[in-house]
């Protein structure tokens, strides 16, 4: 419908381009690792995102898909045999068949209990992964080898983080997609009054579970990305500080935004590397600057962006606007505002 | 009024909290193109019979038919999909969404209406989308609130926030709407919009049930009333029949008339 392209599809577009680019600018490991952990983050961010932030439903299970996705793609591939892109794809499957099974009766479970449910769901699949033969226990699993894809090599760091840069910005036009789909607005009317959406038509129980296992089939995806990139996995990755990191990027960034999520997953992210130097210290100021967030910017970083476009917009636009006021002009607004929402 | 022409039909409802009977026993039915109204004083069971019919509640017994069908024990949005529409008496909206995408989300199962193929069809091409969207904006037209589409929820007044519930249960289009106090917190503008909307859905032949607990709209709007007094049914008829019920007055307008003659007679 628009001529041309929106102030937010050229961010996004050059946002884009910048994370494909990235080893154009850099080939030092350090820099190509953490670049490597931000997408993987990112897909974490917006899976959860998904479920938290747009569907009200809290999880501290995050992690624990995140490894079930890990560990089914390294097993299969590795151990069993399996063609990679098969062995992901499972990979994928199986933490929401996991999450799928679950969700049926711990979904009809609101608030605190939802995330106790969620909480002792993450402890035992870490248990799984420390005391299980076929994961190697607290030692884990090593010597894991990229395949290549199309006949393409992806043994340099660089190139296979192009594969998880185009991961993560597919995740991102998918989640996307599915907020603004019909789906999507089921999800919202859900975390916005679960008795309303019912009696407007939804089926809350059954939403609630589907979007649960996308979740995880997400986070399965970014546990297979992960993988393959350190070659190395042990329980310890998957833990419950981890799926509390996961939360705090989705917080951070913004609750019911995938802009939001993803700015969450960077700035939590590089932000823990830089605190990673201080020790025990670490955890002392990750909590601190978690709560000055909180306590300043509620709607967290989309918040902070969203009021600036809008002041940008009304200082900008007001002239215009009041040239050509056609009574469409709400309604266009309404439709933009939800989009963010 | 035979039971077998019916839209819907309650039969013998029973619903108690613990040991106390909300609802005892009612029966009554709602025809095609009508409006029944239910009255009754504050916690006679009114809103309890909406969420049994809308299937919030379980029944503690008896059933309920819609277009023959019995819909007591289906889940609430299987209810919804059958064509049943319901407003809250303590607005539910969605506070964080604006007018507009609450009538959007409304329109939700009227966008999977009609058969499978041309559902997918419609999904494809957008054309569902698209049809979605302008149902909406039409609806928000009809209760008057077009003008506040792009308005968070949360921001509006009582009033407008009465209407949106309507609109968001109309946007599915509902053969029947239950309708719970409509008119509460409405000026008199809102009111008046109100009342010729109902009658316009009536046109339209859409049967309406309205809850209320005073008889100004009761009198000019239904055609039937239903009197529920301590989750019985006290009497039924026409308004005019219910205005001259003995029992009525005793039990619902009662306190206030003896009031007045007290009053009356001091003077």
């Amino acid at each position: 419908m628009r001529r041309y392209l929106s102030v937010s599809t050229m961010v996004g577009l050059v946002a884009a381009v910048l994370a494909l680019s990235l080893p154009l600018l850099t080939q030092d490991a350090y820099f190509v690792q953490v670049a490597s952990f931000i997408g993987t983050a990112t897909i974490l961010a917006l899976s959860l995102g998904l479920l938290y932030g747009y569907t009200g439903q809290m999880s501290f299970a995050q992690a624990g898909f995140y490894g079930i996705g890990a560990y089914t793609s390294v097993l299969l591939a590795e151990r069993f045999g399996f063609n990679f892109f098969l062995a992901a794809f499972l990979g994928m499957l199986l933490p929401g068949a996991v999450a799928f099974l679950v969700g049926i009766p711990t979904l009809r479970l609101k608030g605190h209990y939802l995330a106790i449910a969620t909480l002792a769901l993450q402890l035992g699949i870490f248990e799984f992964f420390v005391k299980a033969e076929i994961t190697n226990g607290t030692v884990g699993i090593f010597g894991i080898e990229r395949p290549a894809l199309f006949g393409l090599s992806l043994e340099s760091n660089a190139a296979y983080y192009e594969v998880i840069a185009i991961a993560a910005i597919l995740t991102f036009l998918f989640a996307q997609w599915l907020v603004k789909s019909r789906f999507g607005r089921g999800l919202v009317a859900i975390r916005e009054d679960e008795v309303a959406a019912a009696v407007v038509g939804i089926n809350t129980a059954l939403y609630k579970v589907i979007i649960f296992a996308i979740s995880a089939m997400l986070a399965g995806l970014a546990g297979t990305l992960y993988a393959y990139q350190i070659l190395f996995i042990s329980p310890v990755t998957f833990n419950l500080d981890y799926s509390v990191v996961i939360l705090s990027m989705v917080v951070i960034g913004g609750l019911g935004s995938n802009v939001g999520a993803v700015l969450g997953a960077v700035v939590v992210s590089v932000i823990n590397q830089i605190l990673f130097s201080l020790g025990d210290l670490q955890f002392l100021i990750y909590g601190a600057w978690i709560v000055l967030v909180m306590v300043f910017f509620p709607e967290g970083l989309a918040g902070i962006g969203r009021n600036l476009y809008t002041i940008g917009r009304t200082r900008l636009g007001a002239e215009a606007r009041s040239a050509r006021s056609r009574p469409t002009e709400t309604e266009d607004r309404g439709v933009e505002k939800s989009d963010v929402t | 009024m035979s039971p077998e022409t019916a839209l819907l039909r309650i039969d013998a409802v029973s619903k108690f909290f613990g040991g106390l009977a909300a609802v005892d026993g009612v029966s009554f039915d709602i025809q095609e193109g009508e409006i029944l109204g239910l009255i009754g004083p504050n916690g006679s069971g009114k809103s309890t019979m909406i969420n049994l019919i809308s299937g919030l509640y379980p029944l503690s017994g008896g059933e309920i038919y819609f277009e023959d069908r019995r819909i007591s024990g289906l889940p609430p949005h299987r209810i919804a999909r059958l064509g049943i529409g319901r407003t809250f008496q303590l607005l539910r909206l969605f506070q964080g969404l604006s007018v507009y995408d609450n009538v959007l989300t409304g329109t939700h199962i009227a966008g999977s209406r009609g058969s499978m193929v041309s559902a997918v069809r419609r999904a494809l091409t957008g054309g569902e989308e698209a049809w979605m969207r302008e149902r909406a904006h039409e609806v928000l037209e009809f209760v008057g609130l077009a003008e506040r589409s792009a308005t968070l929820a949360n921001q509006l007044t009582a009033g407008e926030g009465r209407l949106l519930e309507l609109a968001r249960a109309l946007a599915a289009d509902p053969q029947l709407i239950l309708l719970d106090e409509p008119a509460a917190g409405l000026n008199t503008a809102e009111t008046a919009l109100l009342e010729r909307r109902l009658r316009a859905l009536q046109g339209q032949g859409k049967s309406l049930l309205l809850v209320d607990h005073e008889m100004r709209l009761m009198m000019r709007l239904a055609s039937r009333v239903v009197v529920l007094n301590e989750g019985k049914i006290l009497a039924q008829g026409t308004p005019a029949e219910i205005q001259a019920d003995a029992r009525v007055i005793q039990a619902y307008l009662g306190s206030g008339v003896a009031q007045r003659r007290r009053k009356e007679n001091k003077t």
